[in-house]
């Protein structure tokens, strides 16, 4: 594989395993407030001081001041500086969901608080929100495009293989399907079931409702592999040594659609993972105090908060920076694809 | 160690059993259907009232211009498709019309070779693994299907004996020409032991030296197996040289039956005759080919 | 003709299929509407009772549907709780702000990708076209939300665009004229942001298809007799070119109606796309069923046009269409 190809899954796989291991890579609990420190800027890290260059970067507090009755402004407290600390203990929180661990990789000790993205509204640390955030998201994308190509395949295959009448009428519906605004008809699903409920349910449902609203092109993708594979010669010659249909299946026509299916998962995830942010933007996906970057990002919705405040982005540049890498990777399979079939 | 692998029977046969139809086909009909839901349906008659015998050892070619249904009696025989009506008799059991269930007894005993070997086999296969397909669905001759190794040295010997190095087993079949292609299907319709095999215009593909090589390689296979050839071909010259019988077909009837020296020197139907006049031209070229019997 | 027959016909269906659709989901999840609606202490119980009786919702959904279908016929969607209107009118209204918005945005859309594509295509593997490339690839990897978002904050920060609404505060004094031009500042920014996600869609396929018509052998010949390029472009290559770039029209609308919606609340455009989401916060079931096949007909209809237009201008389909009967 090329240097570029390598360097991208790795990219792809460091981003998921940070994800995955939330707990480890921030320094806080997502929900732990600081009341007393709403929309505070990022830590600056310094390197120097009145003492020279220190290899550990160390950071001051931030410190309210008035200047004037209206809006606060945040200085740094230089009468103290406190040095970051590597592999501390912390907030406690579970490893997978199942290891009880208090092991972070960073953080300060003492008063200080170290905020790599600043704070939002509620004083609560946007690094770690974006990277408990980033875990709903992305794994609602991931689960949702499971669905999407299992529902695709399956349909796909009954369509490909019965032909003639079922054949006729699935592709029809594939076309309703795929006719419809999504985000209309995602709306349109969300709407009709109920609103509140709890987090784990709200996921399932979330991830279900946009894993079958996908359905239709991967089934139109497998029909079209089954039909073109099912009357090769070579499943012919297998159905002359008495090959039963579902041998046929698993050994000839479904690995024909692994490619397919992996560039239409690239192409997906970071399209569902959209779909989720969108909908938890608008107050239909996950709800507070769980984070999702859907959610984080609402608060934008008000101008001042947009203008002054533009840390709160970080969730958006952490979904582009998701998004662009699974773009990237979707062409790599494509070309394969490509150079494969020609 | 006992021994499950698929055997010939007993080569000797005697002159009632040599004289005996292995196969006899009885009025074989078969019409297809085009259109669907939203046009209107027509049928085509590809074969009607095809009848003719082939006895054990023997080959029977059925030649014909395109279109004229000999692919669609190989595909009955072999039943890739369901024939709408008439008999197939091997060896005295109809299976014309038989279910899938009756017919697994008879898959290992019928077999067939495709015209173009590249779309016969999964691309994505290795010469073991196309191989070993066959052996691992085949039921009827085997009590139980064989372990690993042996499969393995059935394979090596059956590519041995079609004139594949055994070396060759994990390569795939992307590597393969397209000649060792058509030799790798002949073994794997061999690998099973069938009493028939089907030629479904299985030279037309190669070129004309590959073409002489298997043909030689099929008459060694028959004299060593006693097997039976339904050969199919629009080629009367190959024919010439390999069939004992020729069935001619036009429009899906069959117009002319005999012996091939019959045939070729004194054809009674026009079909006939245009197929030898164009077959005359290339077969001096051929005989210069093939090797001296 | 009958290949625009069998479209219209299509078409039907697709409406058909969308309102069964949604009726089934009600049947789906029976209770969650009116459960919703007793929890909320406005609306008494009497209302959701009277509700009940009015559409029949204590009867069979096949009746229902009947019901609905017919006064649908009528332009009789429903009636909207929140807003304590009949919802036809309601949806009307806001129906043409999203019009104009995805109206300007299509239009606009079209004028660039068009020229772009074709520029790019002719310019293949040069500077300009890598540039371009570059440009739609990372516009399509980045989601529409993140764009609006960021568009917006831009936009605020400047003070240039006016943002927020159709209108300004202050627009009684105006006349026709500043009326006008008081909408087209606040229509700038949600179709600037609709442009640049579609238009990066667009011009890649139209730039696909202009390639593969420039590397035709007729076009190489044309090329090799000394046709002079422009002429090539225009005369020869445009016009089949035409046809896949029209069909993509019907594709394009459907994401461009997603797009409006999600533009229309983040930019507080005042079309269909609040409403509908209000509606689904409110558990307003009428107003949701009414806006969501408003924009299925908006999406068929404008399909159809797209129809329309690829038969008139593809000799091809129109021999099909003839031939094919």
């Amino acid at each position: 594989m090329r240097a570029k190809t390598l360097t991208l899954i790795a990219a792809l796989v460091l981003l998921h395993l940070i994800l995955l291991f939330a707990g480890f890579f921030a320094p806080y609990d997502p929900t732990t407030q600081s009341r007393e420190l709403p929309y505070a800027p990022p830590t600056r890290l310094h390197f120097r001081d009145s003492a020279g260059l220190h290899f550990r970067p160390f950071v001051h507090n931030w410190k309210t001041s008035a200047e004037s009755d209206i809006s606060e402004t945040y200085k740094e407290d230089l009468s103290q500086s406190y040095p970051i600390s590597f592999f501390i203990t912390g907030s406690g929180y579970k490893l997978l969901g199942i290891y009880e661990s208090h092991l972070h990789l960073f953080g300060t000790t003492g008063p200080a608080r170290i905020f790599l993205f600043g704070t939002d509204g509620y004083g609560r640390d946007e690094f770690s929100r974006v990277l408990f955030g980033g875990q709903i998201s992305v794994a609602a994308g991931i689960t949702a495009t499971l669905i999407a190509l299992f529902a695709g395949s399956v349909l796909g295959i009954i369509a490909g293989y019965y032909g003639g009448l079922v054949d006729e009428s699935l592709m029809a519906v594939t076309e309703l399907f795929l006719s419809l605004p999504w985000l209309y008809f995602l709306l349109g699903v969300r709407a009709f079931l109920p609103l509140h409920l709890s987090t784990l349910r709200t996921f399932f449902l979330l991830t279900g409702v946009i894993g079958l609203i996908g359905w239709a092109r991967p089934a139109r993708l497998v029909r079209g592999i089954v039909l073109s594979s099912r009357n090769r010669n070579y499943v012919l010659a297998a159905r002359a040594f008495g090959a039963s249909d579902l041998y046929i299946l698993r050994r000839h026509i479904l690995p024909a659609t692994f490619s397919v299916l992996l560039t239409q998962a690239s192409l997906l995830v970071p399209r569902y993972i959209a779909a989720e942010v969108t909908l938890s933007f608008f107050g239909l996906g996950v709800n507070e105090p769980v984070a999702s970057w859907g959610n984080m990002l609402t608060t934008l919705q008000q101008y001042s908060v947009l203008t002054s405040y533009a840390w709160l982005l970080t969730p958006a540049a952490a979904l582009v920076v998701t998004s662009v890498l699974y773009s990237a990777l979707a062409d790599v399979f494509h070309s394969q694809l490509e150079s494969l079939t020609t | 160690m006992e021994s499950n692998l698929p055997t010939y029977s007993t080569p000797n046969l005697s002159k009632a059993e040599t004289s005996y139809p292995l196969l006899r086909v009885i009025n074989l009909s078969k019409q297809y259907v085009r259109g669907g839901l939203w046009r209107k349906r027509v049928s085509i008659s590809a074969a009607a009232a095809v009848s003719f015998d082939i006895a054990r050892g023997q080959t029977l070619a059925v030649v014909g211009p395109s279109g004229s249904g000999k692919s669609t009696v190989a595909r009955c025989i072999t039943r890739l498709e369901r024939p709408d009506s008439g008999h197939i008799f091997f060896e005295d059991s109809d299976i014309a019309q038989a279910d899938s269930t009756y017919l697994l007894s008879y898959r290992s005993s019928i077999q067939i070779v495709f015209q173009d070997p590249v779309t016969s086999m999964n691309p994505r296969f290795s010469a073991r693994e196309v191989l070993e397909e066959p052996l691992l669905l085949a039921r009827s001759a085997l009590s139980s299907r064989p372990g690993r190794t042996n499969r393995l040295d059935l394979i090596r010997s059956q590519m041995a004996e079609v004139g594949l190095s055994p070396d060759w087993t994990d390569r795939s079949i992307l590597h393969f020409s397209g000649g060792q292609l058509q030799r790798l299907a002949l073994a794997r319709a061999l690998i099973v032991r069938p009493k028939l095999l089907v030629l479904d215009e299985a030279l037309s593909g190669l070129d004309l030296s590959t073409q002489a090589q298997i043909a030689n390689l099929l008459l060694d296979l028959q004299a060593a197996h006693t097997l039976t050839y339904l050969l199919v071909s629009h080629d009367l010259a190959l024919v010439a040289r390999l069939a004992d019988v020729i069935a001619v077909m036009s429009d899906g009837r069959t117009v002319e039956v005999g012996a091939t020296h019959q045939i070729t020197s004194r054809p009674a139907h026009a079909v006939t005759q245009n197929l030898l006049a164009a077959a005359t031209a290339s077969a001096a070229r051929f005989a210069a080919l093939a090797r001296p019997s | 003709m009958s290949y625009l027959v069998r479209r219209l016909v299509r078409a039907i269906l697709l409406l058909l299929g969308v309102s069964a659709l949604c009726f089934v989901f009600t049947e789906m999840a029976p209770g969650s509407f009116f459960d919703d609606m007793r929890l909320n202490p406005q609306i008494s119980p009497d209302t959701i009772a009277g509700l009940r009786a009015q559409y029949g919702l204590d009867q069979p959904l096949a009746v229902r549907y009947g019901r609905w279908m017919k006064s649908a016929l009528h332009a009789d969607l429903g009636y909207s709780i929140a807003y304590n209107a009949p919802v036809a009118p309601l949806l009307l209204s806001r129906a043409k702000n999203t019009l104009l918005l995805s109206g300007t945005a299509l239009l606009f859309t079209w004028l660039i990708s068009i020229p772009l594509g074709v520029w790019t295509a002719n310019r293949r593997g040069r500077l300009l076209d890598k540039a371009v490339t570059l440009l739609t690839s990372f516009l399509i990897s980045v989601p529409e939300l993140v764009i609006a978002i960021a568009l917006l904050a831009v936009a605020v920060r400047s003070h240039q665009l006016r943002v927020g609404g159709m209108t300004s505060s202050d627009v009684e004094g105006f006349s026709t004229f500043q009326r006008a031009q008081d909408i087209a500042l606040h229509l700038a920014l949600p179709v600037f942001i609709l442009v640049l996600c579609e238009t990066a869609v667009i011009v890649r396929h139209v730039r696909a298809s202009v390639l593969e018509v420039l590397n035709t052998p007729y076009v190489h010949a044309a090329r090799r007799y000394g046709v002079s390029r422009s002429r090539l472009l225009f005369r020869h290559v445009l016009p089949v070119a035409a046809s896949p770039a029209i069909s993509l029209l019907g594709f394009s609308l459907a994401g461009l109606l997603s797009g409006s919606l999600m533009v229309e609340v983040v930019c507080g455009w005042p079309g269909m796309g609040p409403l509908i989401l209000e509606a689904t916060l409110s558990r307003d079931l009428y107003l949701v069923i009414g806006g969501i096949m408003l924009s299925a007909l908006f999406m068929v209809g404008g399909n159809l046009v797209a129809d329309v237009l690829l038969f008139t201008v593809d000799p091809r389909i129109r021999k099909a269409g003839t031939d094919a009967s």
